[in-house]
């Protein structure tokens, strides 16, 4: 996760004569002056949605939210695998006064955790995020 | 087409029927110890299943025209029915069995499976699943081809789908004849022959359509069988997991060991390497990928990954407390177990049939011969299932891939390219039953995890740099993802699991069990450097499409003409 993670972040590509690096989880922002020249079609329409704030506060939103659900997730589970490998008699620990340990509660609340977090997401993307999506939609088409 | 449907239908029937009369006539004399006697209830129930399962196929091989129905099912499948499919695709026979066997033998141990193979959906969602479905079409190579050059990101892509899938069906095809042949009391050839011939009729006939309605009835059938045995396990305790517990510390033989990690995790690097398998090994999985493609929009790819999620931790959970319960129901109970010398019984290994069984015990112990047959069913039909839609993957890889892309170079027509999938089908049914066969008497346990380490190292890989990184370029893909590949593959084989105890060397060359840390890394690394050094022209063009792709795998726009079916 790391490579794309932070590839994510930081930034330009140096070799590529253009332009505007990684979008992800950054506010994508137009340096203009690029593509002088002629301009297909296609490439007009794309470059209509790029321009468009809409669709940079869209990219803005989503991508900061999607990254901190994943670092989320990805913390939590190999915070547990760190735990297994490294700190066995704190797993081991009695919850409760019975037999039942901590590392059974944890294990358990992962597994609830990670259910949660894609109702979260789904909630907010099917809402919030579409109905960015879609105003963008129109002002484009 | 009809006629196809009966003749397999038939050959299937005749397959069992006639060892069905030899194994009465035989009786006990015949077969391993350990073969189960014929459950007339099992059959039964399977048979239901088939004839159910085939009589949809019909009906998909109707209503499938286009490559669109073929492949995605006409994208008519709605989020619930494709999040049950997708956990059906998921929650195969070996994870059913395996992991509520590793409950039983270890306790906790089994959790830590579990959970690795849960939290990969999170991740998916939030940064794979929308993007996949605005930017693809049929299969993941639609996605990492969008800006680089076709012909050879397909080449890659294919080779990894159908090493993906080789594997994991070896895997699966092994498993199917073993466990038919406890449960049924069939031979291991016939078991692996049925499962092959119904895999090709579902596939060849009912493409997307069917494999996925196979996948649903059989996920409500295992969720349902699996609930009810759960419940029975609670119902003993009054509901209380901490009565369940300290019943099951007080008869398990490592006692209250059971409720901490153990030995499964011995080192360090291998528990993080085993993660980042089975997290990231998830999103590269061929078969699962697919099924974002035949749900309409981002929003009901969305929301399927979401059921997927439910269904699956639930059914984990069910195998928690299954396995919890196999050890209180069956270590109490001689009759499961064999005897030992002078009598000794070991309370774990002499479980007949292995641990893995203990799921099947349980079975027998809360529901009778009855809920056995049932369960075995769904076991058969789990494989089943699993297969068929890894057969649809590797089948749309060779004809939508290798086919449509590099030999046809784009202009083949869909008809054609529908039925070189098919024959694929065919022709991936009869290896696979070749290699089951093959393979009855190897060690396969190692497979799956390879698939994994494969998906994880060759297929994510390219498939994230292409969508996130700007600067990716087809030779950096290209030499990363099949640098993954092959490291990831040349490291299973010098590790323990294969060169000490299939092939029989006394030490291992390399040391840990999983090599997903290590091929993962080269994968990404060799992506990104390799990108860097790519200074072409193509390179320059390659990136420069960025934004296109781009804007179109955040928002859809650009993409509904690709999905009209």
């Amino acid at each position: 996760m790391q490579g794309p993670g932070k590839a994510g972040h930081v930034a330009p590509d140096q070799h590529s004569t253009p332009q505007w690096g990684l979008w992800v989880a950054r506010t994508p922002r137009r340096n203009g002056g690029q593509n002088q020249g002629s301009r297909t079609m296609a490439e007009e329409a794309h470059l209509r949605v790029l321009n468009n704030p809409r669709f940079q506060e869209l990219v803005r939103r989503r991508s900061g939210f999607a990254w901190t659900l994943s670092v989320i997730m990805l913390a939590i589970y190999f915070g547990f695998i760190l735990l297994v490998a490294f700190a066995k008699p704190l797993l081991a620990m009695k919850v409760g006064g019975g037999v039942t340990s901590l590392g059974i509660v944890l294990g358990l609340v992962v597994i609830v955790v990670a259910f949660l977090l894609t109702g979260l997401y789904v909630r907010r993307a099917n809402g919030e995020f579409d109905a960015l999506t879609a105003r963008l939609r129109e002002e484009v088409q | 087409m009809r006629r196809f449907l009966w003749v397999s239908a038939l050959a299937a029937l005749a397959g069992t029927a006639a060892h069905v009369g030899l194994a009465h006539a035989a009786g006990a004399l015949e077969g391993q110890v350990d073969r189960q006697a014929l459950n007339l209830a099992a059959i039964i129930m399977f048979f239901l299943f088939v004839l159910g399962t085939l009589g949809i196929t019909y009906r998909a091989a109707m209503q499938t025209r286009s490559a669109a129905d073929f492949y995605a099912a006409g994208g008519g499948i709605t989020g619930f029915q494709n999040g049950l499919a997708i956990a059906g695709d998921y929650m195969s026979a070996a994870s059913f069995l395996g992991i509520s066997g590793l409950v039983f033998a270890s306790g906790f141990d089994g959790l830590i499976y579990s959970i690795g193979f849960l939290v990969g959906w999170p991740v998916i969602l939030f940064l794979i699943a929308e993007r996949l479905r605005n930017l693809g079409k049929f299969t993941f190579a639609d996605v990492a081809s969008f800006r680089l050059e076709p012909t050879s990101i397909r080449i890659l892509s294919a080779t990894g789908t159908l090493v993906v899938v080789a594997f994991y069906l070896i895997a699966q095809m092994v498993g199917a004849g073993k466990l038919i042949e406890l449960l049924f009391g069939l031979q291991y050839l016939y078991a692996v022959v049925i499962v092959g011939i119904l895999m090709i009729v579902y596939v060849a006939f009912g493409g997307m359509k069917a494999t996925t309605w196979v996948q649903i009835i059989k996920a409500c059938l295992l969720l349902a069988g699996a609930s009810f045995m759960a419940f029975m396990v609670m119902l003993r305790y009054g509901f209380s997991p901490e009565a369940m517990f300290a019943d099951a510390v007080r008869i398990h033989p490592r006692a209250d060991a059971i409720m901490a990690p153990g030995a499964l995790v011995s080192d360090p690097v291998s528990a993080i390497s085993l993660g980042l398998a089975l997290m990231f090994g998830t999103a590269g999985l061929p078969h699962i990928l697919m099924r974002f493609f035949t749900v309409s929009d981002a929003q009901a790819a969305r929301k399927s990954v979401f059921y997927a999620t439910g269904f699956i931790a639930y059914f984990y959970i069910l195998t928690f407390i299954i396995g919890f319960g196999a050890i209180t129901f069956l270590m109490t109970d001689d009759s499961f177990y064999h005897a030992g010398a002078e009598g000794v019984i070991n309370r774990v290994g002499g479980l007949i049939g292995g641990t893995n069984m203990a799921a099947i015990h349980l079975a027998n112990a809360v529901g009778g011969s009855l809920f056995l047959g049932f369960i075995s069913a769904v076991a058969f039909a789990t494989i089943l299932a699993v297969v068929a839609g890894l057969t649809l993957a590797g089948a749309s890889a060779v004809s939508h891939d290798l086919y449509a892309e590099v030999i046809a170079r784009g202009r083949a027509n869909e008809q054609k390219e529908v039925r070189i999938s098919k024959i694929t089908a065919v022709v991936i049914g009869i290896v696979a039953i070749v290699l089951g066969y093959v393979f009855e008497n190897q060690n396969v346990a190692f497979m799956v995890g390879l698939a994994f380490a494969v998906a994880a190292s060759c297929n994510f890989p390219v498939l994230l740099m292409s969508v996130f990184w700007k600067g990716t370029t087809t030779r950096g893909s290209l030499i990363g993802g099949f640098l993954g590949l092959l490291s990831a593959v040349v490291m299973v084989v010098l590790s323990k699991a294969v060169w000490v105890q299939t092939l029989g060397f006394p030490e291992a060359i390399f040391p840990y069990d999983n090599p997903a840390l290590f091929s993962m890394t080269i994968a990404f690394v060799g992506i990104w450097l390799f990108s860097k050094a790519d200074s072409s022209a193509q390179a320059r063009s390659e990136q420069a499409a960025f934004d296109a792709q781009y804007v179109r795998s955040e928002t859809g726009i650009g993409a509904a003409s690709a999905h009209i079916h």
